[in-house]
């Protein structure tokens, strides 16, 4: 009888949290599914099942490997954890002493499960200059609600443990259906949708559930704050606002209404391209048919003036007292083990790293506990190098960034740059030194992905390729070879320093091997608490953490940054509107904002059954569209602007905003070449984005809205391998085996 | 759109949301399929043809019914079990070990060609007496004259099952219709009579008249047995349209226009009237000429039917088809 | 007992998650799937109509392929699951071309090169050989993940019902887009929502009868957003949470800190 062996776990495959039951037999995994005992009831998507390819996948990394050539040239040679390690350490070590800790720079990806040990290692060395997507996902969100409500992490209550589910669900800019990103589980919100009243659905493009929402609105591109504005302005002249919650617990309600004023339906008709009707419908669905949810996408923080936006969004929360109340926006309780960012947070910024972080003193809002990308991008090709190391984990810059041309330019300028992965991308070419990652089917860690009601554990299923080691483990190793005193001896020591604060199964301290056993801990059902504003929660007596202890519609501290306190539209920076010339050289609003089900933003395009589902990155136009363009679909076409111009196939979809073309975002090909950054150059919708209008508080380009012209790619333009190769979709990417 | 992209990864959007051509039975080892139903045709047309001229030319009879017969049992069987999976499990197909004829026309197709194959050959050898032997008694006359009815059964069976087994596709409303096994068995028919008079010219039996004159009513026939098919599809259903236009206007139309109808009809009909009309007999390279344009047409009729067998979209909801 | 599907394509998203349990399940090859996903993307001018129909073997009760197959290969089972004996199946594919639902591959050499094309075979695949061998030169379909069933069932589990004894893809489907149940029986899941969703099938005119099912109704226009009781209390994970039981109120209170 072959020995059978049952491993629980936690996907991390897009940000993750679906409880995973791995099976083994003999030591190889044979199956994986969900684990029915765990929060989303042994459900997963095809990014977390498909997991399996990534085991013994030639791709992947092995081991750690030093760059011979130049960079880029993918010329790579073997070489051991120690010297990879004393090498980054000492060049840290060198840096810190020639010219300051803030010259080291922590960059990281999308951040599953490493932003604590990125923004720990970037404070232990005492560098400001971490550098994330934070600001194109998720940052703006979250301190724009900690703006208006003093608490940053508002989520959607789809849960019912209050007693009701959301009425109206509003889904912005979002696909939560498709992955479990950001900050919600799809899992719940689709359980929801058995009790909701209004589903409305606002996206340019038809996302799986628009055609059945019981609204769709499709608003060109870069433009949704009008339309929250617009939905305040009919709010405000209906007097739907929830007046008990408006009277008690707000501050600036009369001055947001002057703001508002101007925006009738019927201006931001002209502005969104929507019918007004869709403005007044969502305003009185929303304002009526409460408790209701907004859950916000992450394309949204993609555009200049996306603090605006969001501002205005959490106003519209406020005005319909969506707030603490069960099937609202709840900020969690959170489990007995306590904010687990505080492994990060505990080692405080100073003064002195605040100063130094690039950009701080233009984008008061997101400069202040990372740096801006996009003025780091100018600044290494100006010339001044505020950068000499580069310490970068899991993210794509170079994928992610606006205008790649200028990207690459910049980073080829970084004097010494490691990468640490799990294949070979991008940012892995442009580096020194990469090191090896591993999978999170390969290691012991917390999971935890921003503060929600839970954390879970990532339990060890097998043994990493070659020498591949965990992000912990590798931030360990770093941090001990250079600051000894913020890091620990062993990982496990690491682990169960920060899950320390739960109580284990002695009444002590919970230990990492208790827990990861235990699979979560988290806080839910009756234990919730809704209306923290209503009691001692936040503030004694009650009330909001803001200065004001309201909810702040109008924000004096903004106003004090240089800001305006309320929230102002402003277009995108090429738009019909702001650049009537350009418009009619680029017809078409284009947005980066598709996102396939398959992908996790750059990730995946190496694993044949998630490629199996979409070859090549595909851009959609609406039928008619396309016929007025002399494109049809199916074809290989180029959608050119002022910066640049790409190749994608072309999907003619009636569920796209007429006028609009949608291009899939974060795409290189892992089995085109190292010269040339794995093919980033031939499809990226950033070699067209541009990276000199930015959000004035977070500094996020306009990487959703920008404008562009679409013509067929001629048969003789289709050269590289992955137009060409038929047989197998994909070509095999650059190997390991035979080293 | 091009009907027959054959997909090597599931594509959501393409994969029967368009109509998508059969490519099991035309491409790649689908090949064999086209050529064992070609010697089908024109095994068992030759084979039909030869009995019929039994008495009157028994020796080309005898050499037409053994060609016939050859062409299923060396090229026609053989070439279907070449391109199954699993070549050596083609006893799995007939009784005793499976009764899966009742049902399945492709196991009937192997049963009856079986049938006819033993029948066929016992015929052949009474014919061979008949027309070598000097003595043909009345007994063997008879016994050839059972054995014709029986193996000839037979050999209509195997004529018309594959398109009987085609024309049970509900998936390919072009080839799902009734008239299907006729064209396939009129047209075998016709390339037998001009094999046979191949036959004629090699063994000098004077048979080419009798077989000029039924060739130019059946090629009539069979053009407007055609043309009825075409027209009838075309109406069928918006697939079937598909299928015609494909066949007609589409990738195919070459095979079509040059192999159906020019070599395969227009050819062969056009010397045959002119030598009717000007009451001579063709020129033994004409003739030959007529057979070679006949033969090709019996390979392009069934690589057009086969190549442009559409199927149909699977959602109902999909307008337009 | 007849086992069917419905399919629910209001909640379905297209996250091809069905696809990959099934590919996980069954070992397949890398260029056979057995069930698809078909975008349905229309305009008529007046309604846009997204969908996507997930699309798998009907198993139906008057089946084509069954009587199309020349060796029996393709079979019935008693409880209205088409199988496919893969010992006997000679791979003539005159089932592929008679489904007319087109849910049926043929195994050919080419659909079944290693996972990673040029590469050594990864272990997964190795053991696949072992536990669930493919033959090529024979035809595939989904075939209701009656292993699961039979196992199931041998464990007095119920299909539908108990994870164990119910397909793979329905068992992964976040929005729980797949419902698996006996259609004979008039009460059981799927039939109520045959019944109560007013449940179709693809291309009823070709009278094969599919056990599968699919239903289409607009989201929203819910009567009651009230939270049943077991919502509220999350009884159904209220034993996963906090992890060795602390005392409750302690809970809530600490966070405030
Ligand atoms: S798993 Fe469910 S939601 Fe996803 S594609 Fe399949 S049926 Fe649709
Ligand atoms: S769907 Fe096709 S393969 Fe399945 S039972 Fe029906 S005819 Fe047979
Ligand atoms: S391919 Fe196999 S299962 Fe299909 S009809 Fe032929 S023998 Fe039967
Ligand atoms: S029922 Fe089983 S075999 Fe059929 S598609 Fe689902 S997982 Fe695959």
């Amino acid at each position: 009888m072959a020995n059978r062996e049952v491993v629980y776990s936690t996907c991390k495959s897009c940000h993750g949290g679906c409880g995973v039951k791995v099976t083994k037999e003999d030591g190889v995994v044979v199956h994986i599914e969900g684990n029915p005992d765990s929060l989303t009831g042994g459900t997963m998507c095809s990014k977390g099942l498909s997991s399996i390819q990534h085991i013994d996948n030639p791709y992947r990394l092995k081991y750690p490997m030093k760059q011979v050539g130049k960079k880029g040239e993918g010329k790579w040679e073997r070489i051991s954890w120690d010297e990879a390690l004393d090498t980054i350490a000492d060049k840290m070590k060198a840096a810190i002493k020639d010219y300051g800790p803030h010259t080291i720079a922590i960059s990281q990806g999308t951040g599953r499960g490493y932003n604590r040990y990125t923004m720990r290692l970037a404070r232990s060395l005492g560098t400001g200059n971490a550098i994330t997507p934070g600001y194109v996902c998720h940052s703006p969100r979250l301190g724009l609600y900690a703006l208006v409500t003093g608490y940053g992490r508002l989520y959607c209550d789809y849960h019912g443990w209050g007693g009701e589910f959301p009425k109206t669900q509003i889904m912005w800019a979002k696909q939560l259906e498709i992955s479990s990103a950001d900050s919600e589980m799809c899992y719940w919100y689709m359980r929801s949708l058995d009790y909701v009243k209004n589903l409305i659905i606002i996206d340019p493009r038809a996302s799986a559930y628009a055609t059945r929402a019981n609204l769709w609105i499709q608003p060109r591109p870069g433009t949704d704050c009008a339309l929250a504005l617009g939905m305040m302005n009919v709010i405000y002249e209906e007097e739907l606002w929830d007046k008990e919650f408006v009277d008690n617990w707000t501050f600036g309600f009369e001055e947001l209404r002057e703001r508002v004023k101007d925006f009738t339906p019927e201006k931001v008709s002209d502005i969104c391209w929507i019918p007004k009707e869709h403005v007044i419908e969502a305003a009185r669905m929303w304002a009526i048919d409460t408790p209701g949810t907004i859950q916000v996408g992450s394309s949204l923080e993609r555009q200049a003036n996306c603090g605006h936006t969001l501002r205005a969004i959490t106003c519209l929360m406020g005005l319909a007292g969506n707030i603490e109340r069960p099937g609202s926006m709840v900020s969690w309780v959170l489990p007995d083990t306590g904010l687990i960012e505080d492994f990060n947070l505990e080692l405080p910024i100073t003064d002195e790293m605040k100063s130094k972080i690039i950009g701080g003193d233009r984008f008061k809002m997101g400069a202040t506990r990372t740096c801006n990308p996009d003025t780091m991008v100018k600044r290494l090709l100006a010339g001044d190098a505020p950068i000499k190391v580069w310490f970068s984990v899991g993210g794509q810059q170079i994928v992610h960034m606006a205008n790649t041309k200028e990207v690459v330019a910049a980073i080829e300028r970084v004097e010494f740059m490691s990468h640490t992965d799990l294949f070979m991308g991008p940012m892995a070419e442009a580096a020194d030194i990469v090191l090896p990652a591993a999978h999170w089917l390969e290691l012991d860690d917390v999971y935890d992905m921003h503060p929600r009601f839970m954390i879970e554990a990532h339990n060890k299923v097998i043994e990493p390729p070659g020498e591949a080691m965990s992000d912990a483990w590798i931030f360990n190793e770093i941090g001990k070879r250079v600051v000894p005193d913020k890091w620990w001896d062993t990982v496990e020591d690491m682990l169960d320093y920060q899950i320390r604060r739960g109580e284990g199964p002695d009444g002590g301290p919970l230990k990492w091997k208790d827990f990861s056993e235990k699979l979560v801990s988290g806080c839910w059902g009756p234990d919730q608490v809704y209306y923290k504003y209503k009691t001692d929660f936040w503030r004694e007596g009650g009330g909001f953490p803001t200065p004001s202890g309201k909810f702040e519609f109008k924000s004096n501290h903004l106003e004090s940054l240089g800001y305006d306190p309320l929230p102002v539209y402003a277009e995108p920076g090429e738009s019909p509107v702001s650049t009537p010339d350009l418009f009619k050289e680029y017809p078409l609003v284009m947005s980066s904002g598709y996102r396939q089900p398959f992908y996790f933003l750059g990730q995946y395009r190496n694993i044949p059954w998630l490629r199996s589902f979409m070859e090549f990155p595909t851009c959609q136009l609406h039928p008619e569209t396309a016929k007025l363009y002399g494109v049809e679909d199916g074809d290989i076409v180029w959608i050119e602007g002022p910066r640049g111009r790409i190749r994608q196939k072309l999907r003619t979809f009636p569920g796209i905003k007429r006028g609009v073309l949608m291009a899939t975002a974060n795409c290189f090909y892992p089995e085109e070449p190292a010269k040339g950054y794995h093919g980033v150059f031939i499809s990226n919708p950033n070699v067209l984005t541009s990276n000199d209008h930015l959000d004035p508080m977070y500094g996020s380009p306009d990487l959703t809205c920008l404008l562009c012209k679409v013509y067929k790619a001629k048969d003789e333009e289709l050269k590289e391998e992955v137009f060409r190769n038929e047989e197998y979709g994909f070509v095999p990417p650059h190997s390991q085996e035979d080293m | 759109m091009n009907a027959r992209t054959p997909r090597q990864w599931m594509v959501t959007h393409e994969w029967m949301i368009k109509p998508m051509a059969q490519v099991e039975w035309i491409e790649g080892k689908g090949l064999l399929v086209w050529l064992a139903e070609v010697f089908s045709a024109l095994g068992t047309g030759l084979y039909l043809v030869a009995i019929f001229f039994s008495q009157s030319h028994p020796l080309a009879a005898f050499w037409g019914g053994l060609l016939g017969w050859i062409g299923i049992a060396v090229f026609k069987l053989p070439l279907h079990l070449a391109y199954l999976g699993k070549p050596w499990r083609f006893w799995r197909s007939f009784p005793p070990f499976s009764n899966a004829w009742k049902t399945s026309w492709f196991a009937r197709g192997i049963v009856f060609t079986m049938i006819f194959l033993g029948f066929g050959v016992v015929q052949l050898v009474l014919q061979g007496i008949i027309a070598y032997g000097a003595t043909a008694g009345a007994g063997v006359d008879a016994a050839n004259w059972i054995f014709m009815i029986l193996a000839g059964v037979f050999c209509v069976l195997t004529a018309v099952y594959c398109g009987f087994a085609m024309s049970y596709c509900k998936s390919v409303p072009f080839w799902n219709t009734g008239l299907l096994p006729f064209v396939f068995l009129i047209m075998g028919v016709a390339d037998g009579l001009a094999l046979i008079m191949g036959v004629g010219m090699v063994t000098g039996q004077e048979l080419i008249g009798t077989a000029e004159s039924v060739t130019r009513i059946l090629l009539i026939v069979n053009a407007l047995l055609i043309i009825t098919y075409l027209i009838n599809a075309n109406y069928q259903s918006t697939t079937a349209e598909l299928s015609v236009k494909e066949l007609v206007r589409g990738h195919v139309a070459w095979v079509f226009w040059l192999g159906i109808v020019l070599l395969g009809i227009l050819v062969p009909l056009v010397i045959s009237v002119v030598s009717y009309f000007t009451e001579q007999e063709a020129s033994t390279g004409l003739l030959i000429f007529a057979i070679c344009c006949h033969t090709v047409g019996a390979f392009s009729l069934k690589y057009g039917v086969l190549k442009v067998g559409i199927y149909r979209p699977i959602l109902p909801k999909a307008h337009a088809y | 007992m007849r086992w069917g599907m419905v399919i629910d394509l209001a909640k379905c998203t297209r996250c091809h998650a069905c696809v990959a349990a099934c590919r996980i399940e069954h070992f397949l090859p890398l260029r056979v799937t057995w069930p698809r996903l078909i975008a349905l993307e229309t305009d008529n001018g007046y309604d846009v109509d997204v969908s996507t129909y997930p699309v798998r073997c009907n198993q139906c009760k008057d089946a084509p392929c069954v009587d199309a197959c020349p060796t029996q290969a393709s079979y019935k089972r008693e409880d209205g699951i088409v199988a496919i004996d893969h010992d006997k199946c000679f791979g003539c594919r005159y089932c592929v071309i008679a489904c007319p639902y087109q849910n049926r591959t043929y195994l050919s050499r080419k659909r079944n090169p290693n996972y990673f094309p040029e590469h050594a075979q990864t272990r997964f695949e190795k053991m696949g050989k072992k536990l669930y061998p493919h033959q090529v030169g024979t035809t595939e379909k989904c075939n209701f993940c009656h292993e699961r069933i039979d196992a199931g069932r041998e464990k007095d589990l119920k299909p539908g019902i108990d994870r164990d004894a119910t397909p793979a893809c329905v068992n992964t489907c976040q929005p729980r887009a797949l419902t698996f149940g006996d259609l004979d029986d008039p009460n059981s899941n799927v039939s109520k929502l045959i019944r109560e969703k007013s449940g179709f099938v693809l291309h009823s005119e070709y009278g094969t009868e599919p056990s599968v099912y699919y239903i289409d109704y607009k989201l929203g226009g819910n009567p009651s957003n009230k939270a049943p009781v077991e919502a509220q209390t999350g009884s159904h994970i209220q034993h996963l949470s906090t992890v060795y039981a602390p005392s409750k109120p302690k809970l809530a209170k600490k966070n405030a800190d």
